[in-house]
């Protein structure tokens, strides 16, 4: 549950802050870039089932996790010691269960994400240097 | 020639107020690929819990973490951002600049919202937070 919980947190902090959010701010500006972002985080929980009463909490979520987001723009901000302790809670609250197994796919799909960084960042870093004039 | 302050902070605070409330329109292929993103991410998770349902554990799940969380969510913004952009990650907000700040507030949202929530929660036997 925990790393179900940390999973979530890191994909929810970059998605929808550090991609859509900043991507809708250079767009639209900065407080529509945060009221779109918390649209977009509210109206995805749809996908999880989720009611519209939960939806409009949701928004509102996002604002707070948003603005909180703004402050540094940085995701550290939100993860892992924030936004996933509410992750928790709620998946507790409603009695959400997994097998043990679990644990092992979202550790996996953690390392997946962190792995996907780690190369990205190396991969851009090479293109700016081969594409940068030698003097 | 001399500048009064009147003049200097009155061009920031307009600056100010345009960055805090300005709308703009200016969107961009930036724009149409985080959009495209986001019916990708919303049409995973609607395949994952609503189409393959935790009925099919092993279709969910792959569907839900490494597909949408994973490749979508995360990996396809930060190649994106990095290969295509050749922007840094930090256009992503994954960033060490003011870290101690972050992980201070961070530890501090973080520990008043356990004080609201899972500490108040009564976990029953047979409901363990490690699965």
């Amino acid at each position: 549950m925990i790393a179900l919980a940390l999973t979530v947190g890191l994909f929810e902090a970059i998605f929808f802050r550090g991609w859509l959010q900043l991507r809708f701010e250079d767009a639209f500006g900065v407080i529509p870039g945060l009221v779109l972002a918390a649209l977009a985080y509210s109206l995805y929980h749809v996908g999880y089932g989720m009611e519209a009463g939960e939806l409009v909490f949701l928004f509102f979520l996002g604002i707070t996790f948003g603005a909180v987001f703004r402050l540094t723009r940085s995701i550290f901000e939100l993860w892992p010691l924030y936004t996933p302790v509410g992750g928790l809670f709620t998946n507790l609250r409603e009695g959400l269960s997994m097998p043990f197994e679990a644990t092992y796919g979202f550790v996996l799909t953690l390392a997946l994400m962190v792995g996907a960084l780690v190369l990205a960042s190396r991969l851009g870093t090479r293109k700016s240097a081969m594409l940068r004039p030698t003097p | 020639m001399s500048v009064s302050v009147k003049d200097q902070s009155e061009p920031q605070a307009a600056a100010l107020a345009r960055v805090l409330t300005g709308l703009r329109w200016m969107p961009s292929r930036d724009t149409l690929v985080a959009l495209a993103s986001y019916l990708l991410v919303v049409a995973g998770l609607y395949t994952a819990f609503q189409v393959f349902t935790t009925e099919r554990v092993a279709a969910n799940f792959l569907t839900f973490a490494p597909i949408t969380l994973g490749l979508i969510g995360v990996a396809a913004p930060a190649f994106y951002t990095t290969i295509a952009r050749r922007r840094p990650l930090e256009d992503l907000g994954i960033t060490v600049r003011n870290l101690l700040p972050s992980l201070g507030l961070s530890l501090l949202l973080g520990w008043d919202t356990y004080r609201n929530t899972l500490a108040t929660l009564e976990i029953t036997s047979g409901r363990n937070p490690v699965p």
